[in-house]
C-alpha cells in the first residue's frame, strides 16, 4: 500500500468516524518518523517488527509485544509499526 | 475423534480450515453485539485480521497501523474492544468455546477470509489438526 492510499484509507475511517483527526494525524506523524529511518530500520531490524510511538522508535519480537508495550507506556497514543523482512499475514 | 474444522460453507473444493464462531463487542449504540463469522485458521498469520465490513458492526479502539504488514504490502490497522470466540476440543475430546480478546487488525476492504491468527490460537492454547485431503480437522487442547 503506497502512502497515498494508506492516507485516503485513514481519511475514510475519519469520515465514517472510525478514527478521531487527532488519531489519524498522530499515527501518520509516527510512520513519518518511520519512513525518515526506514533504511536504518531495515538494515539492523531484520525479522522483527519495528513501530514508532510518541516519537520513539520501538522494537519487539512480535506484534502483540510491540502492541503491549506500547499501550502500557503510551496508552493514549498510536503505533505506526511494519514487520522487517516479513509478513504479520 | 470429533472435528471441528472444514472446509468453508458451500465450497469443499478449498482446502484451508474454517470454523464457525463469533465476533463480539459493542455496537454502534453501545450494546454488546455479537455476529456469526465463519473463521479461516491460518497458521501463517500472526494476527487475527478481519474485513472492513465486520469492524463496521463494532466500536473499536484504534491502537495503530501499517501501511506494509502483509503479504503483496497490504496494510492493516490495530483495534481493540473486538472478542473472537471460537471452539476447541479439550483433553476429554469435549468441544468447549473459547473468547479472545486480543488486538485484531482489520483490513482496509472486504476481500478475502476473516482470519484467525496464530495469537489466538496460543492464547487458546490450542493446536491445529488440518487434513486438506479429507478436508477436516481439529483445534484442540
Amino acid at each position: 500500500m503506497t502512502h497515498e492510499e494508506f492516507v485516503d484509507w485513514l481519511r475514510d475511517e475519519v469520515r465514517n468516524e472510525r478514527m478521531s483527526e487527532s488519531e489519524m494525524d498522530d499515527l501518520l506523524r509516527q510512520k513519518r518518523l518511520f519512513d525518515g529511518e526506514r533504511s536504518i530500520i531495515e538494515s539492523e531490524y531484520y525479522r522483527r517488527v519495528v513501530g514508532y510511538v510518541a516519537g520513539y522508535r520501538r522494537v519487539a519480537n512480535g506484534i502483540h509485544e510491540l502492541i503491549d508495550a506500547a499501550k502500557a507506556q503510551f496508552p493514549d497514543n498510536m503505533i505506526y509499526f511494519e514487520p522487517v523482512g516479513f509478513t504479520l499475514l | 475423534m470429533v472435528d471441528n474444522l472444514s472446509t468453508p460453507a458451500g465450497n469443499s473444493s478449498d482446502k484451508r480450515p474454517h470454523q464457525a464462531g463469533l465476533a463480539i463487542g459493542t455496537n454502534t449504540w453501545f450494546l454488546t453485539s455479537s455476529m456469526s463469522i465463519e473463521w479461516m485458521v491460518d497458521t501463517g498469520a500472526e494476527i487475527a485480521c478481519i474485513t472492513q465490513a465486520t469492524a463496521n458492526n463494532f466500536r473499536l479502539k484504534n491502537t495503530g497501523g501499517s501501511a506494509a504488514a502483509t503479504t503483496g504490502g497490504g496494510g492493516i490497522l490495530i483495534k481493540s474492544g473486538l472478542t473472537t470466540e471460537f471452539e476447541v476440543i479439550d483433553s476429554s475430546g469435549n468441544c468447549t468455546k473459547v473468547q479472545c480478546t486480543l488486538d485484531v487488525g482489520v483490513k482496509p476492504n472486504n476481500a478475502g477470509s476473516e482470519i484467525l491468527g496464530m495469537d489466538q490460537i496460543e492464547n487458546a492454547k490450542a493446536i491445529v489438526e488440518w487434513e486438506p485431503k479429507s478436508g477436516k480437522g481439529r483445534l484442540r487442547r
